[in-house]
């Protein structure tokens, strides 16, 4: 049994260049005629985000070539384990982290399609996107800030659903957290509800080996503010002000 | 009245609502025929959208700008147009996200711009079962099927729906494209798809290929 740690009520900063980039942009400004409706968005889902998020340490016990055992023994491995093996090599810790924006937000997107708004639909679920991603920066943020107080250096977060991972990874991450005390639960198909949700692992440790370490010092001071790496914001104080409770995970 | 039309369709394609409402409002009063409108400026509009879009020169919000402005005019015409045997769609699309996933945004998107395309569309929603688009082609009699999916663990479902279309015998009196996140062209292929669509302007083009 491992201690998981929730956290509830965080500072999420909503950037209208990341909802325009959630819109498809690319790059590019975004459409001045939209810029009202952007910004009423963006005000909308100030009300209706709750984020929180649930997140645990657990001790890493060895990295070979098909992937990370942890301590507790879990695996994670399959087609991901080589690259997780990359990532974590020098691990002495890992965080899995679940983190969501809850389903008030995603539940307006919905009412908006069905009163045939779908202009403000979209813009309020690349808002919703926007948001999560904010979130999850938040959360990633004060991992690396606590790590950092245990002398440890945090690397790349790793996502099942991305490239480099099966989505069907959720389910081991799942079932290292508590996710139900957050209302995030998982499908039979590893979609992650509320969808405006993220998780992933994090690997921690002195000497990590990966290529690729974006700690919260290294963020800060890179020029490169579209980085989609990027684990804290400039801008973004690294205090943690939500409020956290400490709950026993069921394993 | 060529200019008049030329300008309603300006206001699609510019996404001008307010223009768009008020030049549809003028041409009636010119006596300019209603399907007219609807065929010569707002589809023709749409068109280029779409085509916008596929050069990346539009996104998203853009296109939505312009199919809002031509749902302010459409929903003048509407009326008028109602029961006009000249006026017949491109043909009935039956659409929806497969059983397992509950992603709607980008089936959605595609539902309006075949709409914009004079498309009738039956959108069954998110998680729908074989059994469920089965029924619906038997009900509607569509010319296509779209089915989207975006989970690598949910594509598959499409595969499913193609082979209960098969089994329920309607399968060679429909096309059905594809689209999602997961889904690529070769997958298509392996599926038995007739086609399939990376975004919301290709697949009212492919829809339109597919039915002509």
């Amino acid at each position: 049994m491992e201690t998981a740690r929730l956290l509830s009520g965080f500072p999420v900063n909503i950037e209208l260049t990341e909802v325009w980039r959630w819109l498809g942009s690319h790059g590019r400004k975004g459409d001045p005629r939209l810029a009202g409706e952007v910004e009423e968005a963006v005000a909308l889902a100030g009300e209706l985000i709750e984020p929180k998020a649930a997140y645990s340490r657990l001790r890493v016990r060895a990295v070979d070539p098909s992937g990370v055992l942890l301590e507790n023994g879990e695996r994670l491995n399959g087609s991901a384990g080589p690259y997780l093996a990359e990532q974590f090599r020098g691990a002495e810790e890992l965080v899995v982290v679940v983190v969501t924006i809850g389903p008030r937000l995603e539940g307006r997107v919905q009412d908006l399609f069905g009163e045939k708004r779908p202009l403000e639909a979209v813009i309020l679920d690349a808002t919703g996107s926007a948001a999560s991603s904010a979130a999850s920066r938040y959360v990633n943020g004060l991992l690396c800030e606590e790590a950092g107080n245990d002398g440890l250096r945090a690397g790349r977060i790793v996502r099942p659903g991305s490239s480099h991972w099966d989505i069907l990874g959720q389910r081991t991450l799942f079932a290292m957290l508590p996710t139900e005390e957050i209302g995030v639960s998982l499908t039979t198909s590893c979609l992650i509800l509320p969808r405006k949700s993220g998780s992933g692992v994090v690997p921690l440790g002195r000497h990590l080996a990966a290529e690729h370490e974006p700690s919260e010092a290294s963020c800060r001071h890179c020029p490169n503010t579209r980085c989609i790496a990027r684990i804290v914001d400039i801008e973004q104080p690294s205090t943690a002000t939500g409020t956290v409770v400490k709950v026993q995970a069921t394993q | 009245m060529p200019g008049v039309l030329d300008e309603i369709k300006q206001a699609v394609i510019d996404g001008n609502a307010g223009a768009a409402k008020e030049l549809t409002n003028k041409a009636l009063a010119a006596k300019v025929d209603a399907l007219e409108i609807f065929q010569v400026a707002l589809i023709p509009a749409m068109d280029e959208v779409g085509r916008r879009m596929q050069a990346e020169e539009y996104y998203i919000p853009e296109v939505l700008l312009s199919a809002r402005a031509m749902r302010t005019s459409s929903e003048i015409l509407k009326p008028l147009i109602a029961g006009n045997p000249n006026m017949k769609p491109a043909g009935k699309v039956v659409i929806g996200t497969v059983r397992g996933d509950l992603h709607d945004i980008g089936k959605n998107l595609v539902a309006m711009m075949l709409e914009g395309a004079s498309f009738e569309i039956s959108d069954l929603g998110i998680n729908v079962t074989p059994d469920q688009f089965v029924a619906k082609v038997n009900e509607v009699k569509p010319n296509l099927v779209a089915l989207s999916a975006m989970l690598t663990t949910t594509m598959m479902g499409m595969k499913e729906t193609i082979e209960a279309l098969k089994q329920a015998g309607v399968r060679s009196s429909v096309k059905v494209m594809v689209g999602g996140a997961p889904v690529n062209q070769r997958f298509a292929d392996e599926i038995g798809a007739d086609g399939y669509a990376a975004d919301a302007a290709t697949a009212a083009n492919l829809a339109k290929s597919l039915v002509a």
